[in-house]
């Protein structure tokens, strides 16, 4: 096992080193000048080459790797071109909030959708089965922005029962350490910031989590029915247990593995993709900030958050490699 | 799940919120702040929070480009105009304790002209201090006594005051910066009616009332910048109270903000303009008959009406009617297809032409929305017989291939530094401003308006200048070298409650007299 993780954390080193040679020559090749992009209609020739000096964009594609790998061994990923501020720091205070909301959408995609796809796989073909797989279709399908419009309006506007934007009311103020709100707040023992922090919460969290929740559904429903088919849960049945043993015991053990897979893919898409709700809810999180980076050319800041964001998703995987091997010992493929 | 999640949190949050409120006022923009270094930044995002916390030697007047003293009480001009002795406010302080001296503006400039300033190397330059030329403008800073700041000149420049009112010359306190260095933009220490309090980045900027300010005190206890994206929620939440103002509306909500008795909405023209030059490097138009035949085929109130929603006025000058100078005398080429086609006819094209018409791949603030505009032009030329392929090239790109005048027409447009006309008419045609890569971007080379232009840039006499941009205004027309198509009007909204509030020609937001009434 231990052999296991190890090799899987090995191989993860050229892959990160591939990413990052891949983002590196990628940003190099599209189009567009950064100088130019940066400067917009007051750009002439003597700031222009000012810029490009100063960026070292006039520097050959070599040199101009060799510079950015190096910094990348020492951990500095320089400073973002549009906002002055180290890349490192920009990430640290961001990742949090895109981090915290998407353990907040998780865990809501994660309760709902299995006990919903149990449930649906116990009542197979009865109207409570029918019922949450069209939920769960009708969520599979929907467009995230209209989603949460729809929110928005329903649970904002009609029934004004949460805040439309942002982490935390205007009136709140309390010392950010980890950038975890929720954490922070905790630590300071700040109950009014907390209950504000996950009231914050709650929209875009629903908004997030209702994709991997039907996602989730469907694919507990599917293996659970898969598993209740066997043979050894049939013996179970024989030995006249409960139908809650049967299920909860002996087959949803089996029926969660590839659920677990479809959960770790969903957490890493979600730790880089959330981008929409962030914009909508205006979160503060990471993914907001790479799309503003990627709109102005700024080079270094999207080379660091795809390689954060590329890493995140690697680790959730492996996360997940990790979960099978102990779930299935069939899977240690170290003993093969 | 959900539904016991649902009673935590609205419990939880119901608890804090009967506390007592400081008077607080919460602005609404589409994205952050991107520095508070004055010295650093370009956007006006950035600028609209520096506005408040920094003040400069001398300042505009709240509602138009006049130059009032500020941080300098008065100021003497020596007779060859060269020497500016300022003579500072005595008793002002930073928001770091530490006292506004004569030092303190050395510093603040000196760290931009001096290249062998200890904080004059930062990546990217000092770009607003080269944009606007004042290493060609300056020749010496010098601080002979604690009240008494020199600026001593190259030659004579009378743009060079407005310049100073800019944020870009902002006093910055020395301290400051010696002890964040690099983090400075976000730790920013000013003299200004507010100081910084916090900056959560893409979440809030706070700033709270300098109890020490040396004039009349703010009225609110804070004023915090929220950044929210989508103009949808930025509506919302001004409709429900959670901001207070706005600025930079959708056009769509400004039927809505006029119908509600619980908004109030402030508009007026921008220092802006949006325009189409044409290439007179290139044929046919080096022709004037072709370039007023062109100018006489677009109709700017039709963009006007379908494009910006009536917030825009059609442009006839390249300059904005806030400028001062203006020159309101000049009736423009009305929108005559007809005689747009005999114009052509004249010049030898009876069947029209083919050729490419340029625009920008995104949105600007003059020109919200370049890819329909260039469709309505494209429609309008179509008319008089003139096939023009519509060609765009991201932004970048874009950019630098106009300056190189790869383009036979262009879409592009500018927003104005300073109030001054010689920010536009010197900068955008003059023919100094022509060489590659250019902002002339209509290779526009008119010895006769250079010599006005030279002429208005070094009178120090506002009435003569202001006549000579007059001037300069009437050979622009007559020789077309572009088609001036809209000024874009700036707007805000904020609550019936909020007063003091005004709208200024530079963008500038200041909120020093801004107050909530009952």
């Amino acid at each position: 096992m231990y052999r296991f993780v190890l090799n899987r954390f090995i191989s993860l080193v050229p892959t990160l080193l591939g990413i990052s040679f891949l983002v590196f020559l990628m940003l190099y090749l599209v189009p567009g000048d950064p100088a130019q992009v940066m400067l917009g209609e007051r750009a002439n020739a003597e700031s222009l080459a000012e810029l490009r000096a100063t960026m070292g964009l006039d520097q050959p594609f070599h040199v101009q790797f060799y510079r950015f790998f190096t910094g990348l061994l020492s951990g500095d990923l320089g400073r973002s071109i549009r906002t002055h501020e180290k890349i490192t720091t920009e990430i640290l205070q961001r990742f949090p909030a895109t981090f915290e909301l998407t353990m907040a959408s998780m865990l809501m995609a994660m309760t709902v959708g299995i006990s919903a796809g149990i449930w649906a796989a116990v009542r197979r073909g009865k109207i409570a089965d029918l019922l949450s797989m069209v939920l769960a279709t009708a969520g599979i399908s929907m467009p995230v922005f209209w989603l949460a419009l729809m929110l928005i309006l329903l649970l904002g506007v009609f029934l004004p029962l949460f805040p439309v934007s942002g982490r935390l009311s205007t009136h709140i103020y309390f010392e950010p350490i980890t950038y975890f709100y929720t954490l922070d707040a905790l630590l300071q023992s700040d109950f009014e910031a907390f209950g504000d922090i996950l009231w914050h919460l709650f929209l875009p969290a629903l908004t997030l989590g209702t994709i991997p929740m039907a996602v989730i559904a469907r694919m507990t429903r599917a293996s659970l029915l898969e598993v209740l088919g066997e043979d050894y849960i049939r013996t179970a049945w024989a030995k006249g247990l409960s139908q809650r043993m049967v299920v909860l015991r002996h087959a949803v053990k089996n029926a969660f593995i590839p659920t677990l897979t479809v959960i770790a893919l969903e957490f890493g898409y979600l730790l880089g993709g959330a981008i929409i709700t962030e914009t909508i809810f205006a979160w503060p999180g990471v993914g907001r900030w790479l799309f503003l980076a990627v709109q102005a050319r700024d080079f270094r800041a999207v080379q660091g958050g795809v390689l954060l964001l590329a890493t995140v998703f690697v680790l959730a995987n492996l996360l997940a490699d990790v979960l099978y091997a102990w779930l299935d010992p069939r899977i240690r493929y170290d003993k093969k | 799940m959900i539904i016991p999640f649902l009673l935590i949190v609205l419990t939880l949050a119901a608890c804090g919120s009967e506390k007592q409120q400081l008077t607080t006022l919460v602005f609404g923009r589409g994205s952050d702040s991107v520095g508070l270094d004055p010295g650093l930044e370009t956007d006006g995002e950035s600028f609209k929070v520096c506005d408040n916390i920094y003040e400069t030697l001398v300042a505009y007047h709240s509602e138009s480009t006049a130059i009032l003293p500020q941080l300098a009480h008065s100021w003497d001009v020596s007779a060859d105009q060269l020497t500016w002795t300022f003579h500072l406010r005595r008793g002002v302080h930073f928001h770091d304790g530490t006292v506004f001296n004569a030092e303190a503006m050395l510093f603040s400039l000196g760290r931009q002209f001096y290249k062998d300033h200890p904080h004059h190397k930062v990546e990217g330059g000092y770009r607003y201090w080269k944009d606007m030329g004042m290493d060609d403008i300056l020749a010496e800073l010098a601080a002979p006594d604690d009240s008494t700041f020199v600026i001593r000149l190259k030659k004579p420049n009378a743009p060079f005051l407005s310049n100073l009112a800019m944020n870009f010359c902002a006093a910055v306190s020395p301290t400051a910066i010696k002890k964040y260095g690099r983090d400075y933009f976000k730790n920013p220490v000013g003299t200004g009616p507010f100081r910084f309090i916090e900056w959560r980045k893409d979440e809030r900027i706070v700033l709270a009332r300098n109890d020490n300010y040396w004039g009349p005190k703010a009225k609110l206890d804070r004023l915090i910048f929220k950044p929210i994206q989508e103009a949808a929620i930025r509506f919302l939440e001004l409709s429900q109270g959670t901001v207070q103002g706005l600025d930079n509306l959708n056009p769509e909500y400004i039927d809505e903000i006029r119908d509600n008795p619980e908004l109030q909405l402030l508009t007026q023209p921008g220092m802006n303009v949006g325009y189409l030059a044409m290439n007179m490097d290139k044929a046919p138009f080096d022709d004037l008959r072709v370039r007023r035949a062109i100018n006489h085929a677009v109709n700017k109130q039709a963009l006007v009406d379908n494009f910006y929603q009536g917030l825009a006025l059609a442009a006839k000058n390249p300059i904005p009617p806030t400028l001062w100078g203006y020159n309101d005398k000049i009736t423009g080429y009305a929108y005559d297809p007809n005689k747009a086609r005999a114009l052509l006819a004249e010049a030898g094209f009876p069947d029209g032409f083919e050729t490419e018409l340029w625009a920008m791949p995104v949105p600007r603030p003059y020109m919200p929305q370049p890819d329909k505009i260039a469709q309505a032009v494209q429609a309008d030329l179509a008319k008089i017989g003139v096939r023009a392929r519509i060609v765009q090239w991201e932004w970048g790109t874009y950019l630098d291939k106009v300056s190189n005048g790869e383009h036979p027409m262009a879409l592009l447009g500018w927003t104005g530094d300073n109030g001054d006309p010689d920010n536009f008419l010197y900068v955008l045609l003059d023919k100094t401003a022509a060489v590659k890569p250019a902002q002339n971007i209509a290779f526009y080379k008119s010895e006769e308006l250079h010599k006005v232009l030279v002429a208005a840039r070094i009178s120090a006499d506002r009435d003569q200048r202001s006549k000579l941009y007059q001037q300069a205004q009437e050979i622009i027309f007559h020789d077309a070298p572009w088609v001036p198509l809209v000024h874009a009007t700036q707007t805000a909204a904020f609550h019936r409650g909020v007063s003091g509030f005004k709208l200024h020609p530079t963008g500038s937001k200041w909120f020093h007299s801004t107050a909530f009434t009952p």
